[in-house]
């Protein structure tokens, strides 16, 4: 009897015994479709969850970030990335407090560190974008100098700057906050203060500014109605899914707007009142009239713009980055624009420094002007490093120099001059006069607060921190990605828990089933046997049958299987973007958002090995009831008829 | 020939002894044919299963054309038993998932003969005993005359020397064993050695020769 026809009886027998068949039929392809499932679904959870973070968990851990200067009050908060607690300084004396090249080199010089870098921050008065966000104004946190290599950790994308481009950005989104009015259609405000309260000269209550919704300091305690101020602020809510990619416009530098009401102090608290376009006219006249005699008023008052590509979203921290390249052609032009804007008119060296506040170059550090500093009554504007800020024009609530809020009618009245830059000596910080050339900025020592460290490899990782916290750059190791490394384990110890757990229900429902078919075969084999049928052919025809069903209730599971992936790949979507994801973006800074058809996806390169298994399973179990159906003697066959 | 030589064959049941034959010995010539008689339990059954080879007797030997089945392995007794024996049984055991055609033709496809020459000659063994309408039927779909028509025609698929029948008409009505006697009285006559294993007389009769068992021994050997 040739093999065909051993396969066409079982067949025969197949068709004949469709419900004994199930028994094997049914279980075996439960069993496959599960196996298919799971492995599927284990290697797209992988997959999604390493897709989810840029590159790869060993390019993130490659990347440290080291930092000093805490300092408080920075709407951006800590960040906690790459295991370090960053804060970025504000108002520091960076030549103090910053990292500088001494301090690169003893880094770089670390065994295991590949390149090490200081992050330098655009030192502008203001940055902001119309079209970011369509219809909202929203003001940008500045920019950090990114290098490339470094880069990595938060995009996959190229981050070059190239001439004529649009520069690329990682954009932070805890900048995304719109300031807007709210006078609730009056001219007149007013705000009263509980009767223990003080208000200290210098506080940020005096700028009238508060936040709403947002993480922002609360300004002015003791508000008797909910947000009196007339500025408000809001978070603005975004999907990185749109934006990633999108090409927007920044307006950098220009005159600050002036507030556009002012600020009274009253018996009991603060009175405002919003201007009439009179008065704000006669507002601007009056900066007018103090700027263009030295600047052409509308070239200095207008910003410059530049088209940025956003190439990734970072949501702790405060700062966005930029190429260097682009941070340097961003800074001479921000410096340029104001020499260009320059009348033939000198100023007086008592104004500059006074009236007319910029950065202040000494020779070793550049930094922004002393007054701007001052908790004498001038007005602050947070957000910017590095930068003289804006000062409210309001002649009676800002007197700069004065002690209170108040000071009396008349006081001076200071500008801020974007790009403006005023030689004084180091040892006195007394004013020299301005700085029109600026080859000095190539000569500039590199300080900032921030030090990038890219390490060779992960591994080298724990060495490096120990080199580095010798070495007097102390740097604590809170690495979060554990979380990721517990994934992948956890998962693979789920598919290897799922493949031994095939193999011996395999065993078992195969062994079993055959051994009830071989017991309830009898007759059939004592007919065989005394038809003269050998033991060898009772064994193929046995072991055949049992490779039949095992390979039809494969067939029929990887059917199955493939139809219930497709079926649950939008609720394993939903369950990875609400469980797994969350997890995943806390321990991260950038993330991808996760589509939907990874878990459609079939790993059939890894259900090959578990078929193979089955296979073997298969041919070895069904060997037994096989052997058993051989050696069942004819006459007791046939007797249990 | 067939030779029984001082056959005895004994079962061990636990630490029970049970002697189904004891020192049984006749001869079977070419082309005879033997009924086998006894009451039930006198070892009929079990002298039928070592002249067809499916068992092995506990001493003596049975001698087929000279040789010792004792001595034959798996291989040659199953090949002694698919060219040299037919069986015939009391409850015909066709397969039940194969047709009446098929049924006839396995005996054929153990002997390494193509599926296509096989089938037909089981066409043509069952068109001669009146089956040629049955042949896609599957046994539950025929009568028990039916298939034990069926099932002398698979004993005769190889053109056996011998067909060894197990009370072929037991559990046949009257007119049905009258046609399966009809069928091995033209077996005989084409020279087929037929052994039967019967209680019923009425069967012996076709047979030329009777042996009698009683409690494993030959209590008679006659001859019509």
């Amino acid at each position: 009897m040739s093999f065909w026809q051993i396969l066409v009886i079982n067949f025969k027998k197949l068709f004949f015994y469709k419900s004994k068949a199930l028994f094997l039929v049914i279980p075996m392809a439960i069993l496959v479709a599960l196996g298919l499932i799971i492995v599927s679904e284990t290697s797209n959870i992988r997959s999604a969850a390493q897709g989810m973070i840029v590159g790869t968990v060993e390019e993130q851990n490659r990347v440290l970030e080291l930092s000093k200067n805490p300092m408080a009050n920075l709407p951006g908060g800590t960040s906690t990335s790459g295991g370090a607690v960053r804060m970025v300084s504000f108002n520091a004396d960076p030549t103090q407090n910053g990292y500088n090249q001494k301090d690169q080199d003893a880094v770089s010089a670390i065994a295991g560190v590949q390149k090490a870098s200081i992050l330098q921050a655009l030192n502008v008065n203001q940055m902001a974008s119309s079209d970011l966000f369509a219809g909202k104004k929203v003001s940008l946190m500045s920019f950090q100098g990114l290098d490339s290599a470094f880069a990595s950790k938060y995009t996959s994308s190229d981050f070059s700057y190239q001439d004529g481009q649009p520069i690329p950005v990682i954009l932070n989104a805890s900048g995304f906050i719109e300031e807007y009015e709210q006078w609730n259609g009056k001219q007149d405000m007013e705000m009263t203060f509980p009767k223990a309260a003080a208000i200290n000269a210098g506080s940020t209550a005096a700028s009238g500014m508060v936040t709403s919704g947002t993480s922002a300091t609360i300004n002015a305690n003791g508000s008797d109605g909910a947000n009196p101020f007339p500025n408000q602020q809001r978070a603005v809510n975004f999907d990185k899914n749109t934006l990633i990619g999108k090409v927007f416009t920044v307006d950098i530098g220009g005159l600050q707007a002036g507030q556009d009401f002012s600020t009274t102090p009253t018996e009991t608290g603060l009175k405002f009142h919003k201007y009439t376009t009179e008065e704000l006219a006669a507002t601007d006249k009056k900066q007018s009239d103090a700027i263009a005699p030295y600047w052409d008023y509308a070239k200095i008052k207008a910003p410059i713009s530049y088209k940025f590509k956003v190439v990734g979203i970072v949501e702790d921290g405060a700062m966005s980055y930029v190429p260097p390249a682009a941070l340097n052609k961003i800074q001479h032009d921000y410096y340029q624009h104001q020499i260009d804007a320059r009348t033939t008119k000198a100023i007086d060296k008592a104004l500059l420094g006074s009236t007319f506040l910029g950065q202040n170059y000494d020779g070793v550090s550049f930094k922004q002007d002393i007054f701007s500093m001052m908790g004498g009554g001038a007005t602050l504007s947070t957000g910017m490093m590095g930068s003289a800020v804006a000062v409210s024009s309001t002649t009676t609530a800002v007197a700069v120099g004065g002690a209170s809020l108040g000071g009396p009618p008349g006081a001076l009245t200071s500008y801020t001059i974007p790009g403006l830059i005023i030689s004084v000596k180091r040892t006195d910080s007394s004013v020299q006069g301005e700085i029109k050339d600026l080859s000095f900025l190539s000569t500039v020592p590199v300080i900032g607060d921030t030090m990038e460290i890219k390490i060779n490899s992960i591994y080298d990782r724990p060495a490096v921190v120990e080199a580095m916290n010798q070495a007097g750059y102390g740097f604590q190791d809170n690495s979060k990605t554990n979380i990721f490394r517990d994934l992948q384990r956890n998962l693979s110890l789920a598919t290897w828990g799922f493949s031994l757990a095939f193999v011996v229900l395999s065993i078992i429902l195969i062994g079993f089933v055959m051994s009830k078919f071989v017991s309830e075969g009898k007759r059939e084999i004592g007919v065989y046997r005394a038809l003269g049928m050998s033991k060898d052919k009772i064994r193929a025809l046995f072991f055949w049958q049992a490779l039949v069903l095992t390979v039809i209730g494969y067939g029929v599971g990887v059917l199955v299987g493939i139809v219930s992936i497709k079926l649950i790949s939008a609720p394993m979507h939903t369950w990875f973007v609400d469980v797994l994801g969350k997890s995943i973006k806390d321990a991260f800074n950038v993330v991808n958002p996760v589509s939907n058809s990874q878990f459609s996806l079939i790993d059939f390169a890894t259900f090959k090995i578990h078929s193979v298994i089955l296979l073997v399973i298969t041919l070895v179990i069904a060997l037994i009831p096989a052997d058993t159906a051989a050696n069942t003697s004819p006459i007791e066959a046939m007797r249990g008829e | 020939m067939i030779e029984v030589k001082s056959v005895t064959r004994v079962y061990q049941q636990g630490s029970h002894k049970f002697k189904a034959l004891d020192n049984v010995s006749f001869v079977i010539q070419k082309g005879e044919s033997l009924a086998i008689e006894g009451p039930s339990g006198s070892g009929k059954s079990t002298l039928m299963h070592l002249l067809g080879g499916l068992d092995t007797p506990t001493s003596g030997e049975i001698l087929v054309e000279g040789h010792n089945l004792s001595k034959f392995g798996d291989k040659e007794l199953s090949q002694f038993r698919n060219q040299a024996i037919g069986f015939v049984f009391q409850t015909f055991n066709l397969q039940s998932y194969l047709t009446a055609q098929q049924n006839v033709a396995v005996p054929l496809l153990i002997a390494g003969k193509s599926y296509k020459v096989a089938m037909a000659r089981a066409e043509v063994l069952l068109q001669r005993f009146g089956m040629v309408d049955r042949l896609k039927y599957l046994p539950k779909q025929m009568s028990g005359g039916e298939q034990q028509r069926v099932a002398v025609a698979r004993a005769l698929a190889n053109e056996p020397n011998m067909i060894l029948a197990d009370e072929p008409t037991g559990n046949l009505d009257k007119d049905n064993a009258n046609t399966i006697l009809a069928m091995f009285d033209e077996i005989i006559k084409d020279g087929t050695a037929l052994v039967v294993v019967t209680h019923d007389s009425a069967v012996s009769k076709h047979c030329k020769r009777t042996i009698r068992i009683e409690k494993g021994e030959v209590v008679k050997d006659k001859n019509k």
